[in-house]
């Protein structure tokens, strides 16, 4: 559940092909996500979580809608994933060249990905609407 | 996608759409014309309904017209608008060309004509025929609506915007067939003409909004929504085994087992046909758009047959 839910909270329209993820040095990365993270919480109340630093780049510690660990890492070296405890691991790829396949524990947010969620006036593919619209459907539970 | 590449099939809308220039089919019904094509009725071809008397055959062409007409209402009123107010809002995929959120408003408007348009024609059938409709709750919906509430409320509103495309890129024999098949009423098959005009509009629309959304999401979304394609297909395409079960037990001196005989149909390959048939639009679709060159989702149509 914990890796479905930060899929919906990451999604962002992918980067154009000319355009990869160009990460500046130290920890910018990391300030972004954080920003992301605090701009989806303000489109939609419902996860609570608290961000911390973590020698891998950035730890989340989720306690609603579902109780988990989550660290974000950087991939620095090709086919490398970055070792990490808790219960899921995402890390950000910035080469194109870069992508493994990932197990169920590691979102792999590839470059056109990371590029798009980097980017300064990114927004989210679909997170926040269900928040915003308040209107009945009738495909809800009865 | 810019503006100019955008191509709007509404342009000439107010010349063209059912609900901006069309008038109620209103041709009277005419005695000997049945009121649904029995080769798109999925019941028609079972023999225990073609060893029935003429006047139970036709009465089960009559509730396949009540089927199709209520699905349509459900389906135009539901999902398929709810989403189209969705696409509307500045706040959802507002990267989406002004022109698309402008056409999703005439998408709107012509589905809500449809659904009136069904709504009536139901009504005059029940006049003249005296046939009761049986009362139901469309299957596509109860099927849709588990999928809907399975996933975490994040994301209804793509998932349910998937329902939309999917529903609208499917081309179905009802849309097809029945304006051709001259043995039906000529206000049925005005209808469906009609209705099926409009439909050919709202693919080209949906089929762009696909192949814009398509290739901007990030690999693992395409993946879970490519996973849930299948069951949506087939969530629409199926027969209603609940509903037509009931019409037949609505017929109790004619069929002593109706269970028996919707299992009869839901396994022959007719059927089973009759929904690749239709699916093949959309199927093409997504084929265009690279969707089965990832292995995961491939293998999901694959699993159901929707793949050879």
């Amino acid at each position: 559940m914990i890796r479905d839910y930060v899929l919906a909270l990451l999604s962002v329209p992918l980067a154009a092909e000319s355009e990869p993820a160009r990460f500046a040095p130290g920890a910018q990365w990391s300030d972004v996500l954080v920003r992301w993270l605090a701009k989806a919480r303000e489109l939609d109340g419902g996860p609570d979580f608290e961000l911390s630093p973590h020698p891998a780049g950035l730890s989340l510690t989720m306690r609603h809608p579902v109780a988990a660990t989550v660290t974000f890492a950087l991939m620095t070296e090709p086919d490398v994933v970055p070792e990490a405890d808790g219960d899921l691991l995402v890390v950000l790829a910035c080469c194109p060249e870069w992508t493994v396949e990932c197990d169920g524990d590691v979102l792999l947010v590839d470059p056109r990905w990371a590029a798009g969620l980097l980017l300064d006036d990114a927004t989210p593919l679909f997170w926040g609407v269900s928040a915003g619209e308040r209107q009945p459907s009738v495909l809800d539970a009865r | 996608m810019t503006a100019s590449e955008y191509r709007s099939r509404f342009t000439e809308w107010d010349r063209r759409s059912w609900v901006r220039s069309k008038p109620h089919r209103d041709s009277p019904f005419t005695a000997g014309r049945h009121y649904f094509s029995a080769d798109l009725c999925p019941l028609s071809a079972c023999p225990r309904v073609l060893a029935a008397p003429a006047v139970v055959r036709e009465a089960i062409l009559v509730h396949s017209l009540y089927l199709h007409l209520e699905f349509t209402v459900r389906l135009e009123m539901g999902p398929v608008n709810e989403i189209c107010a969705l696409l509307r809002s500045p706040d959802f995929l507002p990267w989406l060309p002004a022109g698309m959120k402008d056409d999703v408003l005439r998408i709107y408007t012509d589905e809500a004509g449809h659904a009136e348009m069904s709504n009536t024609l139901k009504s005059a059938v029940m006049a003249e025929t005296g046939v009761v409709p049986i009362e139901h709750r469309p299957r596509f919906l109860t099927e849709l609506a588990a999928l809907y509430s399975a996933e975490l409320p994040a994301y209804r509103p793509l998932v349910k915007l998937f329902f939309a495309i999917v529903s609208e890129t499917l081309i179905t024999g009802t849309l097809t067939k029945l304006p051709k098949d001259p043995s039906v009423q000529p206000a049925v098959r005005e209808l469906a003409q009609d209705h099926a005009a409009d439909e050919g509009r709202h693919h080209a629309f949906f089929r762009q909004l696909f192949e814009q959304l398509w290739p901007r999401m990030p690999l693992p979304l395409r993946r879970k929504i490519g996973a849930l394609l299948p069951r949506v297909i087939f969530a629409f395409l199926w027969p209603d085994e609940p509903a037509l079960t009931s019409v037949l037990r609505s017929m109790p001196g004619e069929f002593d087992d109706p269970v028996r005989v919707v299992a009869e149909m839901s396994t022959s390959a007719r059927t089973r046909e009759a929904v690749l048939r239709n699916a093949t639009p959309t199927l093409r679709m997504l084929r265009d758009n690279g969707v089965f060159a990832d292995p995961p989702v491939s293998k999901a149509f694959l699993d159901v047959g929707l793949l050879g």
